[in-house]
Order: C-alpha cells, then structure tokens, then sequence
C-alpha cells in the first residue's frame, strides 16, 4: 500500500506559520499597550502570514491539483482528512459558545447567589427575624424580581436586615443588573428590526454557499458558466455577511448613543464581547471568503477540490447555528 | 542556478529580517517603566544618637516608595521595623522609632499619624508617644525639580522595652537598630540614564541567568550547525539553516523545536524555583521583597506547565505518534508548525513584564479579583501582556489538539487497531481530546480578563455586580482536565517502558484503554474540587466531592496493571526503566495525597497551604516530569541514533529521585501545621529547620538537571550507536531506521500483534509465561 502520486505533499517548508504567529503576537502587545499603530502593524503581518499560506494553494503552477489525502480506519474511514479536522475543529467551537452561553446564563439566573439566598431567607426564619408565616420560597421571591433582579429594600425587610446590599456587592441601593440588552431592544421595533434582518442574512447566506458548492461540483456545466456562478453565488454570501456586519455595527451605535447600554456595565460586558465574537466570526469567516472570490474569478475551483467550498460552508453553518442561539438569549431574553 | 542564488538571496533576507522583528520585540518588551515597590535593607552602621544599641538584626522596610517621583506629588510611605529577636507584639509601649532624611523635598505627618511622628530638622521622626508602635505612615512632597535624584536614609530602631520605669540611660541596651537607604530619580531624571541598581538585585539574578542562558543556547546553536557540517560553516549556510528551522512542516523537526523550547524553559522556571526557595529558606528572610517573590512564583508556575510541561509532552507525541500509527506526517503539517511558534512567541508576552520589573503577579491560577484589578492595589503592569501570552497558548494548543485528535483517527496503518493502538498514542489522544474540549472555558474566561484590563469591562469586578467566582470556575473547568492533559501522556510514556523492559506486553491492555478514556470523562465533572473553600453551593460541593473521588478508580486500575505488569516479566533495568519504577513510587503517592483533599471538611484545613504544595509536586515532578525523563532516556535513541550515557543516567536519576523526595516530602509537614502557600515569607522560626533542608534539597535538584542537559548534548556525537530496535520495543516507530527517513514512512507499514512480537523474542507472551510456565530467554 502506498500514498500514490502525492507522496511529496507537504514536505516544503512554509514561511506562514512563523509569520502569522509573530503577527498574533505583534497585535496583541500593541493592544496590551494600548498603541494603536503596534496593533496596527500587528495585524498587517498576521495578514501577510494568511496570504503566504494561501500563495502555496493557488493554482499558478499545477501543484495545487494534487490529491486530497483520505482518511482510514474507523470511524471516519474513507473521508477526507481535512473534512474531519473541520468538524474536529467545530467541536472547540462549540465549547467557545458554549462558554461565552454559560457564563452569561450564570450571570442571568444569578445562579452563584441564588442558593445563599435561599440559606438567608431560611436563617432570618429560624431567628424569628422574619414576618411570622414567612417561607424561604417566599422571602426569595420578596427578593427578586421577574428578571432576576435583586429588589434590595424589600429583601433587606424580609431578611430582618440579614441580607443588604453588600450581598450583592452593590454601594447603591439600585439593583445591579436591571437593564439587559434585550430590553432596550425588545422595546422599540426600529432596534429589533436590524437583529432580524440580520437573522434572516446569515440564514439566507448558508444557502448561498451551497448553491455555490452545487454550482462549483457540477460537472455539466460549461466551465466559464460555472465560474461565473460560483463566484456570484460567493459573491452574494460576502454582501450578506458584509450586510450583517455593518448593521451590527449600526445596532451597538444606537444601543450606545441612544440608550447609553455601554460595554462598562455588566450586561454592557457580556452582550458587546458575546456578540463582538460572533461578529469577529463572521468576520473572518468574510477574510476567507474574499479569497475564495477571487480563486472563483481565475477559475480555480471545479468538481475535484469544490470540497473547500464545502469545508468552508461548514464553519459558515456554524456561525450560522451560533447565531441562531444567540439571537434569542441576547435580544429577545 | 541563477534563480538558486536569488531565492538564496530572498532566504537570507528574509531570515534577517524576521530576526530583526524579533529583536525589536524583545527590546521593546522591558521599556514599560517601575520598578517593584518596597525595598528591604538591613544593618546600617550608622543610627540616631539617642540610642546606643548596637546594629543588628533589625529590618527596616518602607514601602510605598515610587519608582520615580512626579514634582509637587504627595506620596505615602509605610514604615516598618522588624526584629525577630526583639519582642515587639507584647510590648506595649517604648517598642521602636526611626529618623528618616532626604535631601529634598518635605515630609508631613501620614493620616491619623499627626500626634505619632513629627518634622525635625528637614527630616522627620516618631514624637514620644509614637515609640509605642513599629510602624508610621509619613507623607513626603516631592520638590518641583524633577531632573535630580532624591537620596533618602531611615534608621530604625527595635527597642526592646526595658526603658519603661527605669532609669532612661540603662533602657539603651539590648536594642537594635539599622539603616535602610534608597535614592529615587525624578521624572525628568529617569531619562537621563538613573540607575536603581540597588532595589533590583535578584532580579538581577534572573535577567543575567536568563540573558547569560539565552546567550549560551545561541551559541550552541551556531555549535550545532557547525558540527553538522563544519566545511559549510558560513553565514549563507546558517541562513539555510535558520531558514530550514523557521519554515519546517516536517513532524520530526517541529518535535525537536518543541523539546528544545521546553527544555530551555525548565531550566528558566527552575532557576526562579531556586530564588525563591532561597527566600522561603529560613523565616523572615528578605532575599526577595514580597512583588519580586509573587512575580517568580507566578512565572514559574506558568512556565513549568505551559512552556515546559506541554510543550515536552507535544515534543514527544510530535515525534512519536505519526511513527507509532505508521503515518508519514500529521494531519495538517502546517497547523502543526502554528502550533509551535504561536507557543514560541507566547513566551515573549508571558515575560513581557520581568525585564522591568513589572512581571506578572497573578500566579498560574490568575484568581479574580485581584488579577482584574488596576492600579496601586491591583496586579502589576506586566499581568496585561501576561493574559495576552496565555491566550495566545490557547490559541497554540487548540491548533496542535485538532491536529493530534485528526491524525489518530484518520492515519492508523493497518494492524493499529483501536483495540492494538500503543498506549502512548492512546494517552496523546485522549490528553488532547480533553485539552482543546477544556480550553475554549480558559480562553474565554482569559478574554474576559483581559477585556476587563484593557476595555472596561467589569466581567469580574464585584463592585458593579461582577463575579470573581465565575473565573474560578471557567478556569478550573479548563485547569482540572488540564492536569489530567499533563499526566496522561507520562502514563503512556511508563506503559511502553514498563512492557518493553519487562520484556512483555502491558498486563490488562484493556482495562487501560479503558482506564484512560474513563479518567478523560471523569476528569470533566471533578472541577469544583479546587473550589470547596470559595463558598458555593453545598449540593454542587457534594457533588464534586463523589466524583474526585471516583477518579482514583480509573487511577487505581493503572498503577495495578503496571505492577502486574512487572510481576509477570523479566525486568532489565535501564536508565528509562528506573525513571518509569521512579515513577511508579512519587506519582502513587501524589495520588494518594490528592484523596485528602476532595474530603470538603479536610480540605477546608489543607487548603492553600504547602500540603497542597506537596501534592502537586509530587504528581507533576515526580509524574509528569519523571514520566518524560523516562521518555527523554528511551526515545532519544530513536531520534539520533545514539543512545545517552547509562551511567551519566543513573546518576541523574539516583541524585534527582532523592533530592525530590528530600524537597516536597516536608512540604506535608509543613502543610498539616498550616503554613499558607504563596506567601513571600514567615515569622514561624519552628518552620526554618524543615525549609532549610528543603532549599537545599531544591538546589541539588535543580543542579543535577545539568547532568541531564549535559549528556544529552555530549551523545549528540559521542554516544553508543545504535540500530533501529535497541530496547525490543514491538510497536511500529522500532521498524523504521534511528533517525527516521522522510516521509516517514513511503510505504504505510502494517502493525503485528504484540504478543506476538514477546513471543519471538523472549520465547512466550505473557499467557504462556503466567500460565504455562515458559521462561524468557
Ligand atoms: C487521585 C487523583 C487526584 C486527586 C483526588 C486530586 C485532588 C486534588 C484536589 C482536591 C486539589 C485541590 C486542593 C486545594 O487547593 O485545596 C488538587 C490540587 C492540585 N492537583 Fe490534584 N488530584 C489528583 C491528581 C492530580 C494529578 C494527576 C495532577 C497533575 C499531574 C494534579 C495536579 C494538581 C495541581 C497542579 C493542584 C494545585 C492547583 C492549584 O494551583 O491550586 N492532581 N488536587
Ligand atoms: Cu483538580
């Protein structure tokens, strides 16, 4: 058994991985140190690490018509390799979501004070500080309001004085977490209205990826046509994304400016930095796809490796899928 | 060739270029101003004229002190005075004074310290009734001349007390005083070249080992080159050179950059072990101020198992596992060489701080809310780039996780079943497995942080309804697992070395695989373990506590499988057999500490103190450390086809297996009578006997490390020669030459059955030994 024709794949150097990594770093000390032009730079050269990996894949000299290596054994035997890293990658993604939703479901529910809450109420019971005929559950509803926000003059009441507002490390006596982003948004149809379209965009962009990869796989195509429509069909994904951006954008403007919903509250932190990392997504997610534009324009993309079409559509579904949970618990919760 | 030179030409200056880069950075890292605050200085000869006690051992420390001063800016400075000679706590009045001088600027009276201390003559000094005290907040104005340097003197005097109802002149004796003195530049005179030599002094230490370790690793870098081919010693052919390592994609290269990285960074992390177990040696010791000894600790943590640890870990299955499954690389090659440098230049941020001072104070668990803190009371400056450096290893490890997890699943050769896979790739997949699933929690949890430092977010800051605990619990979701991602690897480093040596297969093959994949779901339901003492739910801590507990299961069934293991063969013991048997003791007792803890109620008393200490250590020393020792000692044959020095092994072993046990052992001791870890020192004197002969214990350690690094250079070259097999292992990378060709492999090989491979060579597997009764030849 052996590899075949691409035996040799692989084996050159690349420039791009040091290049990129000291681009990383660059950029990050810049942001550390708060200077605008080492970020600046920073990035530049992260940029340049991409381009030089995607020099290598280009089709200038033939090299890049090369087989896919397919994977053996269970459990993904017979797929390409690629394809499986792409999931595997996926995978972590999940977790990433998955810790943003957890954190921001635990500052929600109040999760962390809720049982001491509970511990109080039954305390004051047990040393008659409470009213007669007190129970823990009712206390704890005295305590919070629908939105889980504490309602500190009456709790303190309840509690006979044994929980104040040093329980929820608050100086005022204002409630600390009264005001979510959906609430703004919820309240005025103007500031919905872009969050649904913005929905409806990255929906109506997954399937433009797929007609793409149709188009790109079909071999009956002429292949001027199909070029052509591959790179429309990417095309349209880019405006739509490019579309989702610049009313994020619009959206957190007048949450800022109109509401005065800034990233210094708590709520503020958790909505601009969740849904700031979707948009970095869908940003690079848009990097990816000017790349892939541009291949379509010169004719590189036909039925034997349109699969990075598909890999890309892949991780395109996901912020997708992300997008569609966070649209809910961010805007409407 | 005229395109040859060119592209030659374009190398050359593309490597000097990238150099460059790197250099700026490296130079521009340390320009981030301060110096730590507080300085410690003892036994002045000069004092007051009032008292005539003689110098001694009093300390004088005066914290508070700027690193520079502003013109017209008003600073606070704590006085205090200590001598653990003198009784001062039952004292109740006549305990201590002090004189403190500058040659500038005015001093006035701290906050509620108006009746305790008064100006006199340009300086200022305790009143009478501000004896009764060894400390005194005094505020000092700084004068509107920036450009000049500002000397300031402080005598303190530890007054023993036996002036009280006696007549004044015989009340001197007995005391004792010293000098403490500082010089501060102003603003203006900073950039004019001030040198404050004397606050930085073991600091100075560390940059001159690490620059002196760095300048050292070049220049046996350039040996290197040269030895490998000396006609070709000139600076185009050290481009290629560079050039080669900077670019390579080649799985085998990419592990050696990884092993040498980590080994330069456990000697790093080492040599701040040493300085601060030199500070911890005896009690109340100044060796180190208290942001000097938070900065080392912090680093040496984080260094020891992210940028030693890991990375030796990574060295090894980078190596390892694409000849153990019979592949010719891994999955994605480039990925992997992304993996490496985003690591390399992680380190750079991770000490951005150090060179200034400013490093990093947040310890590798980075608790909130001090490390989200700004400002004075806050962490140090350098703790912003620290955050980023650990963000940019998840970045580094996520890359090298997806890699690992790809190509096991997707690269096995024939014959490397599931079921058939060598336990040292099933350890590397299941290591990773748990790794890039527990990572996403720190990194997120790291991009808060590192938001809160920089952006204004208030994701932990208590104040405005934040919440320090969830970092305690994104981290340790990420940290528990973590350990398990540092131990597996060592347990598939001993499975190998234990069957080879024992000239048979691992007894219970099944149970093991078995045993890991369980260790790797359990381990992500345990994370609370280290959270018993934060105040969190009852249930919850319940809950966490079962489960810890359960892990020792799995964990049991290993250490059982490997004993049995030796029962049923016949044991040659080499250098790496001993580490593996080494191992075999420290790490099962480790373990074995590690139960106290999930206990809540035990825990509420080991908590935080050197008990802990001890546990640790003796899982990742004693574990994870002796486990890739084993590795270092039965691969390296592999890798260049000469084996290390047997004897300089033994001794290695000999040295380091008792000096580790010498060093963490008392740690117990210490733990159960309750002294607190991360402290920068004590006033316990019962606690110096044992601390002492721990830091003697930590040096010979630390030193003999040297023999390791030694012979790993010297058999570089002069080292036995040896063939493709020269332990019998059976598993795929013993077919394939020592050094390995590349590819790797050009025809994929196909896997025999282990048992079959122990019945040529020693003449029965392990049934027809344990049951039949056959000997080994
Ligand atoms: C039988 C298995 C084990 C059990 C039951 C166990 C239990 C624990 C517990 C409960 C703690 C927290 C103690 C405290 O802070 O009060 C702890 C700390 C620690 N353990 Fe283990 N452990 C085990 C194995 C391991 C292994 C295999 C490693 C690593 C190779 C490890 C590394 C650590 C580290 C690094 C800490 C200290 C974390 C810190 O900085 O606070 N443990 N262990
Ligand atoms: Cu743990």
């Amino acid at each position: 058994m052996s590899y075949g024709d691409h035996d040799d794949h692989g084996h050159h150097g690349s420039w791009a991985p040091i290049i990129a990594s000291l681009g990383t770093m660059i950029f990050l000390y810049g942001f550390s140190e708060a200077s605008m032009g080492i970020t600046a730079i920073g990035l530049v050269v992260l940029i340049w690490g991409l381009f030089t990996w995607w020099k290598g894949d280009l089709p200038f000299d033939g090299s890049e018509k090369m087989g896919e290596l397919k994977s053996y054994g269970t459990p993904f035997g017979g797929m390409n390799i690629r394809k499986a890293g792409i999931w595997l990658f996926l995978m972590s993604e999940v977790m990433i979501f998955g810790s943003f939703f957890g954190a921001y479901m635990r500052m929600r529910t109040n999760w962390n004070t809720h049982w001491t809450l509970l511990d109080k109420a039954q305390e004051a019971i047990d040393s008659s500080l409470a009213a007669p005929g007190a129970t823990a559950k009712s206390i704890y509803k005295e305590c919070l309001s629908e939105k889980h926000t504490p309602m500190i003059t009456q709790c303190e009441e309840a509690t006979g004085g044994l929980v104040n507002q040093t329980f929820w490390h608050t100086e005022s006596s204002t409630p600390v977490y009264q005001h979510v982003a959906a609430e703004y948004i919820t309240a005025d149809f103007m500031t919905l209205l872009p969050g649904a379209i913005n929905t409806f965009a990255l929906i109506l962009s997954s399937f433009t990826v797929v007609l793409a990869l149709k188009a790109a796989k079909n071999v009956d195509l002429d292949p001027k046509v199909r070029d052509k429509k591959v790179r429309n069909y990417l095309a349209m994904t880019l405006m739509l994304g490019t579309l989702f951006l610049i009313l994020k954008l619009w959206e957190w403007n007048h949450l800022i400016h109109d509401y005065d919903f800034t990233i210094s509250t708590l709520a503020g932190s958790f909505f601009y930095v969740t849904t700031g990392a979707h948009g970095v997504h869908v940003f690079v997610g848009l990097v990816f796809l000017t790349y892939f534009i541009y291949k379509a324009h010169i004719g590189g993309w036909d039925h034997n490796n349109a699969q990075s079409i598909e890999y890309y559509g892949l991780y395109w579904h996901f912020v997708d899928l992300a997008w569609v949970i966070i649209f809910p618990a961010f805007y409407l919760y | 060739m005229v395109k040859g030179s060119e592209l030659m030409n374009k190398n050359k200056i593309r490597v000097i270029s990238l150099l460059f880069v790197i250099f700026i950075a490296l130079a521009a890292t340390p320009q981030m101003t301060s110096y730590p605050t507080g300085v410690n200085r003892a036994n002045g000869t000069t004092g007051c004229a009032c008292h005539s006690g003689g110098a001694g051992t009093t300390t004088v420390i005066v914290d508070g002190m700027p690193d520079s001063f502003v013109g017209g800016t008003s600073y606070e400075l704590n006085i205090t005075i200590s001598n653990p000679n003198i009784a001062g706590a039952e004292l109740s009045s006549n305990m201590g004074g002090f004189r403190l001088f500058a040659t500038d600027g005015t001093f006035s009276a701290g906050e509620n310290y108006t009746d305790l201390v008064q100006v006199m003559d340009g300086g200022i000094t305790h009143t009478e009734s501000g004896n009764d005290m060894r400390s005194w907040v005094v505020v000092w104005t700084a004068p509107d001349n920036e450009g000049q340097i500002v000397d300031f003197t402080v005598h303190g005097n530890a007054v023993n007390g036996n002036a009280v109802g006696n007549i004044p002149a015989d009340g001197n004796s007995g005391d004792k005083w010293s000098t403490f003195q500082a010089s501060i530049p102003g603003a203006a005179a900073l950039g004019g070249g001030a040198i404050l030599i004397e606050q930085a002094e073991p600091y100075e230490v560390a940059i001159a080992a690490i620059t002196f370790g760095i300048a050292l690793f070049s220049l046996m870098l350039v040996y290197v080159f040269y030895r490998n081919n000396p006609d070709g010693f000139n600076l185009n052919g050290l481009t290629e050179w560079l050039k080669k390592w900077m670019t390579t994609t080649d799985h085998k290269e990419v592990g050696t950059l990884y092993f040498v990285f980590s080994f330069l960074f456990l000697l790093i992390g080492g040599i701040f072990a040493m300085l601060f177990r030199l500070q911890l040696a005896v009690a109340d010791n100044d060796f180190l101020t208290q942001d000097q000894y938070n900065s080392f600790f912090t680093l040496h943590g984080t260094t020891m198992i992210f940028l030693a640890a890991m990375p030796m870990i990574a060295a090894f299955a980078n190596w390892i596992i694409p000849l153990q499954i019979g592949a010719k690389d891994l999955a994605f090659p480039r990925v992997n060489a992304m993996g490496f440098w985003m690591l390399a230049f992680s380190s750079v941020l991770l000490y951005g701080g150090v060179m200034s001072g400013e490093g990093a104070d947040i310890t590798w668990t980075m608790y909130a809310p001090f490390s989200n803190s700004l400002g004075e009371k806050g962490a140090s400056a350098g703790t912003t780039l620290f955050v980023a450096g650990i963000i940019m290893l998840g970045i580094s490890s996520t890359l090298s996780g997806v890699n690992f997890i790809a190509t096991v699943m997707t690269m096995r050769a024939p014959g490397v079943t599931w079921m058939k896979m060598p336990l040292f790739t099933w350890s590397i997949f299941v290591a990773n497995a748990m790794l890039y699933l527990s990572l996403p929690a720190l990194i997120i949890g790291t991009v808060y942080l590192y938001f809160d430092r920089t952006i204004g977010t208030h994701f932990y800051d208590a104040a405005v309804g934040g919440d320090p605990i969830l970092w305690a619990h994104l981290f340790w979701y990420f940290g528990h697992p973590e350990v398990y991602v540092v131990i597996l690897p060592a347990f598939g480093v001993v499975s190998e070395v234990l069957s080879t040596s024992a000239k048979r297969s691992i007894f219970g093959y099944k149970s093991m695989v078995y045993a890991l994949a369980g260790i790797g779901v359990l381990g992500f339901i345990v994370w609370g373990h280290h959270m018993l003492t934060s105040g969190m739910d009852p249930t919850f801590r319940l809950i966490m506590m079962l489960t810890t507990m359960l892990v020792a299961i799995p964990t049991g069934v290993k250490i059982f499988n490997w004993l049995a293991t030796l029962w049923g063969g016949s044991l040659v013991f080499k250098t790496h057999t001993l580490w593996a048997l080494g191992f075999l003791v420290t790490f099962t007792m480790g373990g074995i500490s590690g139960m106290f803890f999930p206990v809540a109620g035990l825990d509420t008393h080991f908590h935080d103190t050197y008990f802990v200490v001890a546990h640790f250590h003796y899982v990742l020393v004693g574990g994870t450390l002796f486990g890739m020792f084993s590795a270092i000692y039965y691969w390296y044959p592999k890798a260049v086809g000469r084996k290390l020095d047997e004897k300089l092994g033994l001794l290695h072993f000999i040295i380091t297996f008792i000096a580790m046990n010498g060093t963490f052992w008392p740690m117990h001791q210490l733990g159960i009578e309750g002294m607190p870890r991360r402290y920068h020192t004590y006033s316990v004197d019962s606690w110096s006997e044992l601390n002492s002969f721990i830091t003697m214990s930590a040096l010979i350690m630390g030193f003999a490390q040297l023999i390791l690094t030694w012979n790993i250079i010297r058999s570089y070259k002069y080292g036995e020669k040896c063939g493709k097999d020269p332990w019998g292992g059976w598993s795929l990378e013993w077919t394939t030459t020592s050094p390995p060709p590349t590819p790797s492999f050009h025809e994929i090989p196909t896997q025999e059955d282990d048992n079959l491979h122990h019945v040529e060579s020693t003449g029965g597997g392990m049934f027809s030994r344990m049951w039949k009764g056959v000997e080994p030849k």
